[in-house]
């Protein structure tokens, strides 16, 4: 414990001005206009009470910059090439599953950029199917906002895209496949993108951290998943040859895809004898979407990779919820600071143990060292702790003090007891 | 054993057929003897798998099911030929199964004929152990054969069998009396319309007969697809299946076990126009012929041809019809009771399911597998 921090057990007796107090700091401007006033966190910075936004601004959701901006000759752009493939992705050991995958990897590799810096993403289609590139939470101009049919034409094989946008707003975000989502976002299109502010980060200045991580939240069915991609590779197949005939392409066009001009031809054609994709019978899979796995950065428990903290230390940890499904994130022996809501500060960080995280949000969280030990850190959904209905697995890992020893925790008796 | 404690992987997959027969008096392939007009239910059948993974992504399963055979045909109570009673290890580069399936001659080409024996004299390599009352003897056997592959694509089977000895002509009654070998090339299912050659193999059977029923008899065959008109929606395919069989030296037909130990040399083709709107097979019309001749008997040929009719009525559910005649030469009419020639129209109702349930493993030949590095699961 730090000197220059109030003793952790007077919680229940003291209130939190007689805390603040405590803890030597004066209720300043910054603390009196906080929306909810929950500023009482006993962390050791002095800084931190000043640090965090007030005053509620009706234009916050304003993007910094234009988004219909183009860069300008000079003006750095950052260039990523992603590439598309179908690769074999082990989840634990012995589970095996066809993804596809963001060069090479489940989830896609990390983004990292700066706010207000330009970005462009050569997309590379290498697999029999059609992508594209979804910026999740970035506020870019809509031509390169990945949504097929939509704002883009798919990417088809062997062809690349280019995305160009301007990192805004700062804070956790993700991207992911927009084709076909249930499929190509669940088989593995999906990554982190962090835009990092380009004022000084106010979570860093509040809660001094120096390591962070990043939890991709996912879940997949297995079967679904298989049945699926061979459902589609085999069209990709077909249609890759097909491109080398002009009468298969004729035929595709006409009688193959279910692609119509109008409402009316779409209704005769169910009349001839038209099955619509969306029938079961067209999807390689009479059943509903079952998830088995649930993954924390592709791999489910035990091979999720452990957080790791020493005491005082305060942790960032980015959760996205790059599934369909909600997970409930629940810390043993600690309460953690919700700071960030898909991307943005909160309007002052809320004190909690378990936060729900929906389909497509993510939350940031710092987790102070104050209880050394090994902790579980879990979903709560416990459907969701199992591989394959087995416990334990899933969505699981553990909050692990590198120096739980010289903080006498003999964790080699406590492991030979409960074990 | 081990306690089993993990559910395995369960299918159910069937096929239901039924027809009104129209027949002059005679034999159209292997059915009918007699050919009266019937209601015939036969090639009509269920069967049940069950598989689990095993270690080193190997998959085990087994497989049991019935066929009905020709009411005709077959004695009291005998209506349901169990055609499939079989175990199966599997990995990566290998196969081993045991047991009554489909004999691996059987499986080089399927031709679209209404039921699997229609012309069977031709269109399959014929089983020379058979009495000739169930034409399922053809089709199936008792064996034990290991599978190698490369890439998925190629097949070579080593397999013994006990082919069925109805006409007890075998050499002994050791169980096994027939070897033999084969290759076979299977390409990417997805492409099964659009290869211009989606499948085709050969092989080699040596089959011991007794001595005094001619003795051996070996026959190479081969065949396979080829897609004259590739496509999806419109297309056209040619199947061949040409043998030669030798060493046995039976130079009458006297019964019908005769015309398929003898020495003789067939071809099997058939032209099929299948139209697919919207990746489902909605029509399919189909011309298949086969001729034959004994090289140690004189005066015996025969050809058989049938065209056959189907359209798709729903998921699974199709109406069929087939117009079938076989013509023989008078060196084979003894053996078939003294008819030249046969005539027979099919109309009927077929139904095709399988489903699966408790799905834990994919197939090992699925597009996946075949583009990228294979995974069991
Ligand atoms: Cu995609």
């Amino acid at each position: 414990m730090s000197k220059d921090k109030p003793s952790e057990n007077n919680e229940e007796t003291l209130g939190r001005r007689e805390l603040l107090k405590l803890g030597g700091i004066g209720l300043g401007t910054g603390l009196m206009g906080n929306a909810f006033g929950q500023q009482g966190h006993r962390a050791t910075a002095q800084q931190q009470v000043s640090q965090w936004p007030s005053a509620f601004d009706p234009l916050e959701t304003h993007p910094p910059y234009p988004p219909r901006d183009r860069p300008k000759p000079g003006e750095k752009i950052h260039v990523h090439d992603i590439e598309v493939t179908i690769e074999v992705h082990e989840i634990v050991p012995g589970v095996q599953t066809h993804m596809f995958m963001f060069n090479k990897s489940y989830p896609g590799p990390e983004i990292r950029v700066k706010e207000g810096d330009w970005v462009q993403i050569n997309l590379k289609n290498s697999s029999p199917e059609f992508h594209t590139i979804h910026w999740h939470g970035i506020m870019v101009p809509m031509e390169m906002d990945g949504v097929p049919l939509g704002t883009q034409w798919p990417v088809g094989p062997n062809q690349e895209f280019r995305y160009l946008w301007k990192a805004q707003p700062a804070g956790t975000h993700f991207y992911h496949c927009h084709v076909m989502t249930t499929l190509h976002q669940q088989a593995g299109l999906v990554g982190s993108l962090i835009v990092e502010p380009k004022e000084p980060d106010i979570v860093q200045k509040t809660f001094p951290y120096k390591r962070e991580y990043t939890m991709i939240l996912s879940e997949l069915d297995t079967n679904f998943v298989r049945n699926m991609m061979s459902e589609m590779v085999e069209m990709g197949v077909q249609m890759e040859r097909m491109n080398h005939s002009a009468k298969m392409m004729r035929e595709m066009n006409g009688k193959m895809m279910g692609w119509f001009k109008s409402k009316e031809e779409f209704v005769k054609a169910v009349k001839n004898g038209y099955i619509p994709p969306y029938l079961a019978a067209r999807t390689g899979t009479a059943m509903p979407i079952t998830p088995n796995y649930f993954m924390i950065n592709g791999k489910s428990y035990p091979m999720t990779d452990p957080l790791m903290i020493r005491r005082d230390e305060n942790i960032r940890v980015r959760l996205i919820a790059g599934g369909f499904m909600p997970h409930f994130i629940h810390l043993h022996g600690h309460d953690f600071w919700h700071v960030c809501q898909d991307g943005s500060p909160l309007a002052a960080p809320v004190r909690m143990n378990t936060i729900p995280i929906y389909p497509g949000t993510t939350s940031d969280i710092v987790i102070q060292g104050t209880n050394p030990g090994f902790w579980h850190f879990h979903d709560h959904s416990d459907l969701c702790t199992t591989n394959n209905g087995q416990h334990p697995g899933g969505m699981m890992t553990m909050l692990m003090y590198e120096d739980a020893r010289e903080a006498g925790i003999k964790w080699e008796e406590v492991i030979a007891i409960s074990s | 054993m081990q306690q089993i404690s993990l559910q395995p992987q369960i299918e159910i997959a069937g096929s239901g057929l039924a027809t009104l027969d129209f027949g002059r008096e005679g034999m159209f392939g292997g059915r009918g003897i007699g050919s009266r007009s019937q209601i015939n239910f036969s090639d009509s059948s269920l069967s049940f798998g069950v598989a689990q993974r095993m270690y080193r992504g190997a998959i085990g399963s087994f497989t049991l099911g019935g066929v009905a055979i020709d009411e005709a045909n077959s004695g009291h109570g005998k209506q349901v030929f169990m055609h499939q009673a079989f175990a199966d290890f599997q990995e990566l580069r290998f196969e081993g199964y045991i047991g009554r399936t489909n004999t691996p001659t059987a499986q080089i080409v399927e031709f679209p004929t209404i039921r699997e024996d229609d012309l069977v004299d031709y269109t399959s390599v014929l089983n020379p152990f058979s009495n000739g009352a169930n034409p399922e003897e053809h089709r199936y056997s008792n064996v034990a054969g290991i599978v190698f592959n490369g890439d998925l694509h190629h097949f070579l089977n080593v397999h013994a069998q006990h082919q069925i000895d109805s006409a007890g002509v075998g050499q002994s009654d050791s169980g096994l009396n027939s070897v033999g070998i084969s290759f076979q090339y299977e390409g990417n299912p997805a492409l099964s319309t659009i290869d211009r050659f989606p499948s085709y193999g050969f092989g080699l059977e040596s089959r011991a007969i007794n001595k005094s029923f001619g003795g051996t008899s070996n026959v190479f065959y081969g065949g396979g697809v080829l897609n004259l008109q590739p496509g999806l929606v419109d297309k056209l395919d040619l199947r061949l299946l040409g043998q030669v069989s030798f060493g046995n030296d039976t130079n009458t037909l006297t019964t019908l076990n005769d015309t398929y130990r003898a020495d003789q040399e067939s071809i099997a083709l058939s032209l099929r126009k299948l139209y697919s709107p919207f990746g489902k097979p909605a029509s399919q019309i189909a011309m298949t012929a086969g001729m034959k001749r004994y090289s140690k008997v004189p005066n015996a040929n025969s050809y058989g041809v049938a065209l056959s009719y189907g359209k798709n009525l729903g998921q699974g559910f199709d109406f069929v019809s087939q117009l079938g005649y076989e013509r023989r030469s008078s060196g084979m009419t003894m053996a078939f009771g003294g008819h030249s020639d046969a005539l027979v129209l099919q109309f009927g109702l077929s139904f095709n399911f399988g489903s699966t349930f408790n799905q834990s493993i994919g197939p090992r030949r699925s597009p996946t597998n075949l583009l990228h590095q294979y995974i069991p699961n």
